[in-house]
């Protein structure tokens, strides 16, 4: 067998998606303080928006808030005593306050810092204090003001749309059906880290969205695992664009050498370079378990597949654990970049070992990444360059800066993308 | 607070890597950062080849330790903050990294 043979082969994906075309791709976007006021309800505004996991909200009164600095909005999700998740603004109706302060908890009643009013899990009023001093008052007129909520396989979405688009079903669309059925749900252990980066969004996402740059940026740690001298540019096994969203698929290198502390890590539990890597185990023995959109070309050298949920989410998936990355844009030139690993829960202290191993090794990697995100936003704004020269395998970043130039600039983006996303006959 | 740090019995070996077994990722980050590299490189030369020893000692405990065990596996934590730093950049930290300073470490 020869193990490279579908990573060798170069596959054309200007071919399979004319529409996309090759040309150069627009910097302004990047740095155009109009633009990213645009951004701001055209974009951010009008899609679905990755709020956090469903598992970390089980038990009713279990409460999470999120910032979304990007539509000056704080959202409150709560889960009431019926089970059901409500998103709401988490500002009190009565005169604006911050409703919760914390970031997360578990509450039978959401009470104002600024008078004391108190509201039900649900979002309804319960109580005011004096009530009887205002005027044609009747509770059930003042609950918290909702925001829209969906759950996609235990992703749970928000969005300021009035009202969304498609629900999150139809929005993650082919994508999240050839993902449905990953064992997301059972892997509750999780590791966080956050950056803020002084670049635009974008910059930092394109970092996430190409394999291009690894053999350089990563080639002292992770590279190694997912090129070859067959592969030396870890090019994808397949890419495949949605109309909203994209994923590309990994290779694996099958004679990826571990190092000392990596081989007692792969010993020891779920190991993430071992996983990256050991596609070289035989031929179909990654695919059987797991859903079709998951390794898609059921390739023995797959390390792991980029699902980028349109506009700022990636989902990592590795088999027996994920990681999303979530790109939030502060300014035109500033972003907060949080990265969650999961993991089945652990069992004892060698599965512990194995997976801060792997927390590490991400952690340096992105490290690694991030250094270059605030030279090339510096790099943009001097006016040097007025385009991005992609090649081939830089395809997502090209799909992505369409489809948000069809969210800006078109009433009918989702028509847009579908024509964007047509594969050649 | 205990200032304890003592080991099971059986790693006195490793005694002398007690105060950077570190509860958290957190500080066992900025410990890595602190250095200097020849201390991160002693802890990785000597707690490596016990690692067996180590978790066939820890595993049958399951998740649920002893104070000593505890720190014991935090040993094993250290030695996988400071792999990368000896296997992949000889220095403490991240060779033309983004400043660790400004990277957020949840847990």
């Amino acid at each position: 067998m020869t193990l490279s043979t579908d990573a060798q082969k170069v596959t054309r994906w200007d071919k399979k998606y004319p529409a996309l075309g090759t040309g150069p791709v627009p910097v302004t976007p990047c740095i155009d303080p109009a633009f990213f006021e645009l951004e701001r309800t055209r974009v951010f505004g009008r899609t679905w928006l990755y709020f956090g996991r469903a598992e970390t909200m089980p038990n009713a009164g279990d409460f999470r808030v999120k910032k979304f600095a990007v539509s000056n909005a704080e959202v409150l999700v709560s889960r009431g005593n019926d089970g059901v998740l409500r998103a709401f603004h988490n500002v009190c109706p009565h005169r604006g306050n911050q409703l919760v302060p914390g970031e997360r908890g578990c509450a039978k009643l959401f009470s104002c810092g600024f008078h004391g009013w108190g509201f039900d899990t649900d979002g309804s009023l319960r109580f005011v204090p004096a009530q009887q001093q205002f005027f044609d008052f009747d509770k059930r007129d003042h609950g918290l003001k909702p925001v829209a909520i969906d759950e996609w396989e235990g992703f749970v979405f928000i969005s300021f749309a009035k009202p969304p688009l498609q629900n999150a079903r139809d929005y993650l669309g082919e994508m999240g059906a050839g993902l449905t059925g990953y064992p997301f749900h059972t892997m509750t252990q999780n590791f966080k880290y956050s950056l803020t980066y002084n670049a635009n969004w974008k910059i930092a996402l394109d970092a996430f969205q190409e394999f291009y740059h690894v053999s350089l940026v990563h080639s002292r740690s992770l590279g190694k695992t997912v090129r070859s001298k067959e592969n030396p540019y870890s090019n994808s096994l397949d890419i495949k664009v949605h109309p909203l969203h994209r994923t590309f698929s990994g290779y694996a290198n099958p004679g990826f050498a571990p190092t000392p502390v990596e081989m007692a890590a792969f010993k020891s539990g779920i190991s993430m370079a071992e996983r990256f890597a050991k596609g070289g185990s035989g031929a179909g023995s990654r695919a059987d378990h797991l859903p079709p959109g998951v390794n898609p070309t059921r390739s023995a050298n797959w390390s792991f597949d980029v699902n980028v949920v349109f506009p700022n989410l990636a989902i990592d998936v590795l088999d027996g654990m994920y990681f999303t990355h979530e790109f939030w844009p502060l300014a035109v030139d500033r972003v907060y970049h949080e990265v969650n690993m999961w993991f089945p829960p652990v069992r004892n202290a060698s599965e512990l070992f194995s997976r801060q191993h792997s927390a590490v090794e991400l952690r340096d990697s992105i490290l690694e990444d991030g250094a270059n995100l605030e030279r090339v936003h510096a790099g943009l704004k001097s006016g040097a360059i007025t385009d991005f020269i992609l090649q081939d395998e830089e395809v997502a970043i090209r799909h992505g800066h369409k489809v948000i130039d069809a969210f800006v600039y078109s009433d009918d983006p989702l028509s847009t993308a579908t024509g964007l996303a047509r594969e050649a006959r | 607070m205990s200032t304890d740090t003592t080991l099971p019995p059986g790693f006195e070996d490793l005694q002398r890597f007690a105060d950077l077994a570190l509860p958290t990722e957190r500080e066992r980050n900025a410990r890595r950062l602190a250095g200097p590299y020849e201390q991160l490189k002693d802890l990785y030369d000597h707690v490596l080849p016990r690692l067996d020893a180590i978790f066939d000692y820890l595993n049958p405990m399951g998740m649920d330790l002893p104070d000593n065990a505890a720190r014991l596996s935090n040993l094993a934590l250290m030695l996988a903050e400071v792999a990368p730093a000896v296997e992949f950049y000889q220095q403490p930290d991240v060779i033309d990294g983004f400043d660790p300073g400004r990277f957020e470490i949840f847990q």
